[in-house]
């Protein structure tokens, strides 16, 4: 059974002088054990289908389940721990308190020494006691995050959960992160930041005016930005070769060659006799990859 | 339970809960006040207490309706609470079941103060009336269930709006008209055959959609001594159960409806 899985979702919003399609068609499944990267650019509805899944918003066709229940239904949520965009919590509340309330609404028992882990493992322990209406922003995804966590659950829901965090956070939620999928936990997150994604993401699914454009799995993640590759030749004079080789040393030359075009390139190397010295592949930025693929 | 705990717990240490909750000091000008009136003194101060108690848990509804339903929407409190395991309808009706927990405290100090401002008060001068205290409390008992109702309408309200005004001046609206209600109806009702069929109709239908606030109202039974109807009061009580049943089933019905966005 899929961790989360999500269909055909469309929602419109209906203000007083127009309409927002914000979902038209969503559909993606997120596996156990994966962690899945919710990828698009602002206002592609990213949000909204977090929301969906959540139940804070309700879908007008289409269904998302947790764990095989419906997302209508609250025991769907028994399992997750999320964490919404720019949260706001109780601000009268501690952090520890904060914490505490989170793990008891889950019926989650003996709390205490798991928030004090947690508080230190997100550089709050000195904040323990202070009252949420003085964190900065950071320090709220923080705790967020750290609610979000608190009661062990089996999926993780974070929308945008590195916005607004400094290097060393960042650091720190990617290793916890990493962490937690090793200990088997499912890590649905949304972003617009692609190098969070790259470097955590065992799955990344784009989406794009309220629906999905492109889903990739980990090894495709590894190689998608591989845009062509530099072959180093030997002995190239002479030979009637005509690919834009350079020398780059004596008598070594480089050949670049696109991404489609390697095996008909290697060919014509094989036909001449050619001694191919390296095969290196050109990576190209995976965020000029992205803004190829949204527009399309 | 835990959100009907932390739903107090944010109430009562809310800054404008102390302010409000100091009024009760105000119990201590009753009997100043009553001493001016020279004479009826133990009455005075019954009707002042209950006024001061009413004016109290006013001020305390529209607050509080406002600070635990409202603003949790407002804030995006909302995002965090409801997307715990938690139906919309326990969420719902533990924050309202809460803020009636606090009314309910609220009218027993309220009470116990006026007892004793109005025994002190009573022994400056000799009044021909007893001190009936059953019906004072069961006075106490009517207005706390009238401000109950008058907070299921704010909940009511606040379920379906975003914004601020509309449910606190809703509810202020249904508060004035409720208690209105019942002398309109009385005039329209017993007024000439002048007024058409369709006007007392329509008088009809608007009385019974209104909540009747007056009729919760013992306070001249409480400061007279009077004799209290026990079949109305029974009337009142049931139709305080019923209506607030059906205000509470509307705003969850609106609450499990709308987007959190
Ligand atoms: N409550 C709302 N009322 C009207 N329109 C809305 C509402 N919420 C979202 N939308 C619209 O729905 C679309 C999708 O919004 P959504 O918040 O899901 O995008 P997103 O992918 O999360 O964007 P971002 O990266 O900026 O967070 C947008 O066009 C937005 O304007
Ligand atoms: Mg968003």
């Amino acid at each position: 059974m899929e961790a989360i899985k999500v269909d055909n979702l469309k929602k419109t919003f209906k203000l007083k002088l127009k309409q927002v399609k914000a979902l038209d068609g969503m559909t993606f499944n997120v596996n156990r054990g994966e962690i899945f990267g919710f990828l698009g650019p602002n206002g592609a509805g990213k949000s909204t289908t977090i929301k969906i899944i959540t139940d804070l918003v309700r879908a007008d066709s289409g269904s998302a389940y947790i764990n095989g229940i419906p997302s209508t239904n609250h025991k769907a949520r028994a399992d997750i721990g999320f964490m919404p965009e720019n949260p706001q919590y109780y601000d009268t509340l501690t952090g520890l308190d904060m914490l505490l309330f989170s793990a008891s609404m889950f019926g989650y028992k003996d709390a205490k020494t798991q928030a004090y882990k947690l508080l230190e493992e997100f550089g709050l322990e000195d904040s323990a006691k202070v009252p949420l209406r003085k964190y900065s922003k950071g320090m709220i995804q923080r705790i967020g995050f750290a609610a979000a966590l608190i009661h062990k659950p089996d999926i993780l829901i974070l929308d945008e959960p590195m916005s607004g965090l400094d290097p060393i956070g960042r650091m720190i939620f990617k290793k916890k992160m990493k962490e937690l999928n090793r200990q088997g936990v499912t890590i649905f997150f949304s972003s617009h930041i692609i190098p969070d994604i790259e470097d955590i993401c065992s799955r990344v699914v784009i989406v794009k005016d309220g629906k999905v454009v492109k889903d990739f799995n980990e090894v495709e993640i590894k190689y998608l930005t591989t845009s062509g590759f530099e072959i180093v030749v030997k002995n190239a004079s002479g030979t009637g070769l005509d690919m834009g080789e350079k020398e780059i040393s004596k008598n070594l030359y480089r050949i670049d060659c696109d991404k489609g075009n390697l095996i008909n390139t290697l060919e014509l190397l094989k036909d001449k006799r050619i001694e191919i010295i390296d095969i290196e592949p050109i990576k190209k930025d995976l965020e000029d990859v992205f803004i190829e693929i949204l527009n399309g | 339970m835990v959100l009907i705990r932390l739903t107090i717990k944010h109430l009562i240490f809310d800054r404008i809960f102390l302010v409000l909750t100091s009024l009760v000091l105000l119990f201590a000008s009753v009997p100043v006040f009553s001493y001016f009136s020279m004479r009826q003194l133990q009455e005075i101060s019954i009707t002042m207490s209950l006024t001061l108690n009413s004016f109290i848990l006013l001020l305390m509804t529209l607050f509080g309706g406002t600070l635990v339903i409202w603003r949790d929407i407002e804030r995006k409190y909302t995002f965090t609470v409801l997307s715990y395991p938690i139906t919309r309808t326990s969420y719902y009706l533990s924050k309202f079941f809460a803020l009636v927990l606090v009314l309910f405290f609220i009218s027993i100090v309220n009470f116990a103060v006026s007892a004793i401002v109005i025994k002190i008060t009573a022994s400056f001068y000799k009044s021909s009336l007893p001190i009936v205290w059953f019906n004072i409390f069961l006075a106490f008992v009517m207005e706390f269930l009238k401000y109950s109702l008058l907070l299921g309408f704010i909940f009511l309200f606040a379920s379906f709006s975003t914004s601020f005004f509309t449910p606190v001046f809703s509810s202020i609206a249904v508060f004035i008209a409720g208690n209105a209600s019942q002398g309109i109806y009385d005039y329209i009702m017993k007024g000439s055959s002048e007024l058409s069929h369709l006007t007392k109709l329509a008088a009809k239908i608007v009385y019974y959609i209104l909540p009747n606030f007056s009729s919760f109202d013992l306070v001249a039974y409480a400061t007279y001594a009077l004799p209290l109807h026990y079949k109305s009061i029974e009337f009142t009580s049931i139709y305080f159960f019923l209506y607030l049943g059906i205000v509470l089933s509307l705003g969850v019905a609106v609450f499990n409806k709308r987007d959190f966005s």
